[in-house]
Formats: C-alpha cells, sequence, structure tokens
C-alpha cells in the first residue's frame, strides 16, 4: 500500500498530532466533547487537541470512513473512549439520535463543538434556491438543533454546559458567499440569545469566527483563487488549524468560564483590512 | 497579612489552576504596567508561573517591590521593577530604555494600568475628566508606541494586550472611561493594520465586572449589586483575565489581531451596571 500523500491544504494527522499546543496535557482528562464534523480540516483538527488533552470523544459527520479513521487516531491520542456516528445535522431525527447514543454512551457531556457545516463560493446575484437552502438549513438550522437538543439533555441533568460554534468572522460581510455569511450571522447572534436564555441553567454558549484558515476546506474553492486567500488580511498570512482548536480549548476550558455569549475572532485582522473573493474578484473592484 | 476584602490574597493567586502548560512563557519577558495590585498584579502571577522574565511598572514603588519576590518564588527567573506614571511619555521612555537595556528584548506588552472613578457625567469636572482620559487613553497610547517603535528598530516581532473594558452599551456612571477604553480598542484595531508589516500583534481584552482590590473605590450599594450585572449572576475573578491575556499572548493567539476578547459574562447582553448608586428613574 502506497502511503497516503501529504493534503495539499493543511496539515497531515502526524504533524497535526505533534503541533506544539499551550495547554496543560490533563486539561481534560476524562471530560466528554462532542465535536461535528470531525473528519476533516478544522473539525479534526478541534478533535485531536481535544484527544490529547485527555478528553473522551464523541464525534459525527457524514462520511462514515473518515469517521472510523479519526476515531481510530483519537483514540491513540486519548488513551481513551471514543464514539463515533455517521449522520447529518440538517436532520433534527438524526441530531436526536446522535445525542441520545452520546448520552447513553458517556453518561452526560461537558462541551459541545458545533463544527459541522460548510458553504461554496458563489456570487449571491448566481445563487439557486437550493443552494441557499442548503447552506442555511446546515449551518443554522443544524447547528440550531445541536445546540436545543444538547440543551435539552442538560437541562434534564441539572448539568452545566458549554457549548461552542464555529461560525466566521462576519462583521464587513463576506463577498462571495453570501449563503453562509447570513448563516453564521444567525448563529453568532443566536449564541448571544441563548448565553442569556441558558445562563440560569449555567449553560455558556460562544463562537469562534475563522477568517481564511489554511485547511482540506480549502479544496472547496477554486485552485485559482486559493492564493488570495493569504492576502486577505494584514498579516498576509493564513491561519492554521490549530489556531482555532487552541481557541475552542480556550472558550470551553475554565480559562473561559466567565466568558459568554462571545464571538471571538481569529482572522488575523480580516475585518480590518483586506479584500476576501472566494468566488474570484469582479473587475469592478480592480481599483 | 490580611485577606483583602475583595479579589483573592496572594496565596489564593498563586494557588489558581490554570489552563496552560508550565515552561509556556520561558525565555519570554513580557512587560506588565500596573502589576503592584489588583488585575495586574494577577496577570504577573500567571506569566510568572508560566516561566516568563518580567518587568513590573507602576506608581507605588513599594507595592512593587513586595511583588517582585514573590513573583521570583513563583518562577519567574529575572524581575525588573520601576516605579513611574504611564501619563508621563519621558518617564515610558525611560522605562523602555531601561527594560531593553536589562533584558535585551521585549515580547509581551501588557498595559494594564489604569482607573476611573465613578461620578454621574453630569458632575464630572474637567480634571477628572482629563485624569482618566490621560492615564488610560494617553497612557496606554505612550506605552503603545514605545514599544513598538523599538520592535521596529530592532527588526523583533511585537505583541500587545491592553486590559479595556466592555464599553458595547456605554459604561454609565463613569463615561469617562467608556470613552477612553472605546477609544484604546479602536486604537488597537487601527494600529493592528497598521504595524502588521513589523509583525506586531495588538489584542484587547475587556473584563466586565472582576472582583479585586478595585472595588474598594466604590460605593458598597453598588458593588452589592454587580453581581447582578450579567446573565451569570456573579463576578468574574482576576485569574479569569490573567488566562485570557495569555490566550491572546501565547502562540494561541498568534492569529488574533485587533480583537477584543470580553471576558464579562455575558454582562454586554444582559444586565444593568451601575457603578455609581442606581438613579432612581431607572429604578423600574
Amino acid at each position: 500500500m502506497n502511503p497516503k500523500p501529504k493534503p495539499k491544504f493543511g496539515p497531515a494527522d502526524e504533524a497535526l498530532a505533534t503541533m506544539p499546543t499551550v495547554f496543560r496535557d490533563d486539561l481534560f482528562a476524562d471530560k466528554v466533547v462532542i465535536v461535528s464534523g470531525a473528519g476533516s480540516g478544522i473539525g479534526k483538527a478541534i478533535a485531536f487537541l481535544f484527544a490529547r488533552l485527555g478528553a473522551k470523544l464523541a464525534i459525527c459527520g457524514r462520511k462514515p470512513e473518515k469517521l472510523e479513521d479519526c476515531a481510530e487516531k483519537l483514540a491513540v491520542l486519548s488513551g481513551r473512549e471514543v464514539f463515533w456516528h455517521p449522520m447529518t445535522i440538517r436532520d433534527p431525527a438524526d441530531v436526536d439520535a446522535f445525542l441520545s447514543k452520546v448520552w447513553d454512551r458517556f453518561g452526560t457531556v461537558d462541551v459541545l463543538v458545533n463544527n459541522a457545516g460548510g458553504q461554496f463560493a458563489a456570487l449571491a446575484i448566481d445563487f439557486t434556491v437550493k443552494g441557499w437552502n442548503a447552506v442555511i438549513d446546515t449551518n443554522l438550522n443544524g447547528s440550531w438543533y445541536m445546540m436545543q437538543g444538547a440543551a435539552k439533555r442538560w437541562v434534564a441533568q441539572s448539568r452545566p454546559g458549554c457549548i461552542i460554534t464555529i461560525t466566521a468572522a462576519v462583521d464587513r460581510g463576506l463577498t462571495g458567499m453570501a449563503h453562509t455569511t447570513a448563516s453564521r450571522a444567525g448563529v453568532n447572534f443566536l449564541s448571544k440569545t441563548l448565553a442569556v436564555e441558558w445562563a440560569p441553567y449555567n449553560i455558556r454558549v460562544n463562537c469562534v469566527a475563522p477568517g481564511a484558515i489554511e485547511s482540506t476546506g480549502f479544496h472547496n474553492y477554486k485552485e485559482e483563487h486559493v492564493p488570495s486567500f493569504s492576502k486577505c488580511n494584514p498579516m498576509l498570512h493564513t491561519g492554521d488549524v490549530q489556531d482555532i482548536a487552541e481557541a475552542v480549548v480556550y472558550l470551553a476550558a475554565p480559562s473561559g468560564k466567565f466568558v459568554t455569549g462571545e464571538v471571538l475572532n481569529v482572522e488575523g485582522g480580516m475585518m480590518l483590512w483586506g479584500e476576501f473573493w472566494p468566488s474570484g474578484k469582479p473587475e469592478y473592484f480592480n481599483v | 497579612m490580611t485577606k483583602p476584602q475583595f479579589g483573592l490574597d496572594d496565596d489564593a493567586l498563586a494557588g489558581q489552576p490554570t489552563v496552560y502548560r508550565p515552561g509556556l512563557f520561558a525565555d519570554r519577558v513580557v512587560l506588565i504596567s500596573g502589576a503592584g495590585s489588583g488585575i495586574g498584579k494577577a496577570i504577573a502571577f500567571l506569566f510568572a508561573r508560566l516561566g516568563a522574565k518580567l518587568a513590573i511598572c507602576g506608581r507605588d514603588l513599594e507595592k512593587l517591590q513586595a511583588t517582585a519576590p514573590r513573583l521570583r518564588e513563583l518562577g519567574s527567573p529575572d524581575v525588573f521593577v520601576q516605579s513611574m506614571t504611564i501619563r508621563d511619555p519621558e518617564q515610558v521612555d525611560a522605562l523602555m530604555d531601561a527594560v531593553w537595556t536589562h533584558f535585551g528584548q521585549l515580547d509581551v506588552l501588557v498595559n494594564n494600568a489604569g482607573g476611573q472613578f465613578p461620578k454621574a457625567a453630569i458632575e464630572l469636572s474637567g480634571n477628572g475628566w482629563r485624569a482618566v482620559v490621560d492615564t488610560n487613553l494617553n497612557g496606554t497610547w505612550y506605552m503603545m508606541q514605545a514599544a513598538a517603535k523599538r520592535w521596529r528598530d530592532h527588526g523583533q516581532p511585537g505583541n500587545i494586550v491592553n486590559i479595556v473594558l466592555p464599553i458595547d452599551r456605554g459604561t454609565p456612571g463613569a463615561a469617562h472611561t467608556g470613552a477612553a477604553r472605546a477609544g484604546v480598542i479602536y486604537l488597537a484595531k487601527t494600529v493592528a493594520v497598521e504595524w502588521a508589516p513589523y509583525d506586531i500583534r495588538v489584542n484587547c481584552v475587556a473584563p466586565g465586572t472582576i472582583e479585586s482590590s478595585g472595588f474598594q473605590y466604590y460605593p458598597p450599594a453598588a458593588v452589592e449589586r454587580f453581581r447582578y450585572s450579567n446573565p451569570m449572576k456573579r463576578t468574574g475573578s482576576v485569574h479569569d483575565i490573567a488566562e485570557a491575556v495569555v490566550y491572546l499572548a501565547a502562540p494561541s493567539g498568534k492569529f488574533v489581531n485587533g480583537e477584543t476578547l470580553i471576558v464579562d459574562g455575558g454582562s454586554v447582553l444582559w444586565g444593568d451596571l451601575w457603578v455609581t448608586e442606581k438613579p432612581d428613574y431607572f429604578k423600574v
């Protein structure tokens, strides 16, 4: 069998498993963490870091073979139990079944990381209804089903909870991805609302909003547009998946215990300077 | 030493669990202003525990001198102390020169020094207004620029974290500091861009009601209400702020720039914070 080729974007699994981290080894010892969309990219990086910090992981995603492969590696990194389950967050019944299985298996959950989501680059004028609905349904509705499903279970158990959703840095809009901008902005402000409504249940709700992070997700864009991603912020480089994983851990760990309703932007300053055109820059803007 | 009325005493502070790995700041030099008490001291304690060499400054030399040995005990290999006020640009310049002479480098600047007093805006005197703006905005700026010039001239990367306040819904009862802190937040966003070519990151941490020795400056009736100013119905700890600063200063924050991390238990979303006594009008 040929060795797996190094992915073109983002670190290979071996590199990911040994990336330096600022956190102490046993920070999440025996805590239970759910990561959705953990089969690749940012989600996999988040799951890897929690595993290295000793967490028991429950992962979900649409592709069973990717999840199974990831789960094996997580078990090696954590030395602990890993549960994986293929499903789509777009289906509330799937979400309910998944969460019930996780709670049955582990008894409870400490952290929910809503990472699953996606988008494709296109100018808004060209969106189809189907394309629009798909993005909103996954990123906004799907994240919501997961949030409410977890919160109901925490409330039923009278246990504290912690939700972190991966969204996007949307303060200046995201040209070429209007659908995802709408869905992610929805989640950012949903989280702020829930942070208040669910404070009586001791559930913290926060978001991490990545800018241009080099990951397997870059494959979703046309190759000729990818080089511009490293010029869309004043640091003139892309972030790495570990940047997002460490932001999530900061919020999920006791370090974030007085942080709720916050959107932590990890984007190198992209909202302050730079242009991001994942679908190509229209001639009009070449000034 | 008696237990302070508010916040953690030194032993409790030193024993706070941290999420970070030992040695995270080994061989790094961190300058913290206003490190003699309250939040600044908590930040200095955490960096010391993570192995950083420290430069601490503040107005009260005695407090700094009392803090320095403790920082060494906690793991800081070298602690440099200078009393000064950030309001005087010459003193800021002298401090920066002294830090570079002593350590030959600076990795992180934590602009924590600052202060305010509760006062209805209508009653603010010219001197009171100017004092707060001069310390919190001008003083912070002198420190930022003085550090950045040296980083640029030495061709070394830099990292600035400013302690500000959540100002999204204004700061009733403390208009002066709201103006000054908002100024720093947007100053940080601006220089995050201007100084990106020098590899200098600039971010802020905005603490909500954090129980610290600073609480003594507010009316007791107001302090009693502080914990109801956010949906978590409690105050935060100085250690929460220290851990936020470390997150931004460490490699964990290496792609975070121009950001203000709000650590306030959600106070910008729900709650009614009055640092003065709450005016009758708002008792609805």
